[in-house]
């Protein structure tokens, strides 16, 4: 931002010294030439008007030495365009390589997440499990954690907002978790599951898909997803 | 071409060039006046000319301009291309070309 001002500033100054230097130096003129028209033994006003009839329009002059010195409005456009280009790239190639801050947090190590009466299952690899434990905390330690940190919202919070709630524990230690699940059948496995940003938006979409129609808050994008995900059923069918 | 021609000798002002060409020309090339500093100032970015500001004859500051090297190799291959064509033209209008053919 300070370096397009400095840019904007450059543009502006160049541009106003220039413009006083050659309104310096029309004016010169003018004068010369009334003075010449005094002395012929024209009146001042007379000479006035004479002068600038011989000279042409003042403006259009200035304008055009002025276009001849600086920079020209195409110039400047493209510069500014440009200019433009470069932040606006920049900050999108920034924005794609490195998580930002208020990003970062919106992780899970599951695709889906589901509540069943007092269960809590979630699906890993597109398989359903009954969550155990994450990185050694039990599921109901994890539980009341979030129940202290966010209340009446703590269902949504696990759900969404998992990696927050395990920091609230203490229970991370980087963005691979280590997760007890028992499958369908009974069988407890441990799998070391990495948090990430996509399983996250598989794990919202998902809820929103199964809250009830007249509640979505964006009915229209999640029936497009809806079709999409039927549709490719389907097509694996 | 007549501009750089005024600023041969010394170096002049807006104002001086446009009298230097009107008594040079007898008082027939009297054009608008101000059509010559946005041809001045073109000069002065292709460097045929320079500039500065100083005081002026009757104490007013004033730009000057001044012929570069640039300007006078520039003016000398100008001048003998307007002689050719000058004279060519001259040819023509003369009719004195069309004497000889018949």
């Amino acid at each position: 931002m300070n370096m397009f001002k400095r840019i904007l500033h450059l543009f502006v100054r160049q541009d106003s010294q220039h413009r006083k230097e050659i309104e310096a130096e029309l004016a010169f003129h003018l004068e010369q030439a009334q003075r010449d028209y005094e002395i012929k033994g024209y009146s001042i006003a007379q000479s006035r008007e004479k002068a600038h009839q011989q000279f042409g329009d003042v403006q259009k002059i200035a304008i055009q030495c002025l276009h001849v010195n600086g920079i020209s409005p195409l110039e400047k456009l493209i510069i500014v365009a440009l200019v433009g280009c470069v932040f606006i790239g920049g900050f999108w190639f920034v924005s794609s390589s490195v998580q930002m801050p208020w990003e970062w947090k919106k992780v899970s190590p599951f695709e889906a997440v589901e509540w069943k009466q007092q269960r809590v299952n979630v699906s890993v690899d597109e398989k359903w499990y009954k969550l155990e434990s994450i990185n050694g905390y039990s599921l109901s330690q994890i539980l009341s954690s979030s129940k202290r940190q966010y209340h009446e919202k703590w269902k949504k919070r696990f759900i969404e907002d998992i990696y927050e709630v395990l920091e609230g524990l203490d229970a991370l230690t980087g963005m691979v978790v280590e997760v007890e699940m028992r499958t369908t059948e009974g069988v407890l496995e441990k799998k070391s599951l990495t948090m990430t940003t996509e399983k996250r938006a598989k794990t919202w979409l998902h809820v929103k898909l199964s809250e009830p129609e007249s509640q979505r808050k964006y009915p229209h994008l999640l029936k497009v997803r809806e079709y999409t995900q039927k549709n490719s059923s389907k097509e694996q069918g | 071409m007549m501009i750089l021609q005024t600023l041969g000798n010394q170096a002049r002002h807006g104002y001086s060039i446009t009298r230097k060409i009107l008594s040079e020309s007898e008082g027939i090339l009297n054009v608008e006046e101000g059509s010559l500093y946005p041809a001045l100032h073109r000069m002065e970015k292709k460097n045929l000319v320079s500039s500065h500001w100083e005081r002026s004859e009757n104490n007013r500051k004033a730009k000057f301009y001044s012929i570069t090297d640039e300007g006078r190799v520039h003016l000398s291959k100008r001048k003998t291309s307007w002689q050719r064509a000058s004279a060519a033209v001259n040819l023509v209008m003369s009719g004195k070309t069309e004497n000889k053919a018949s």
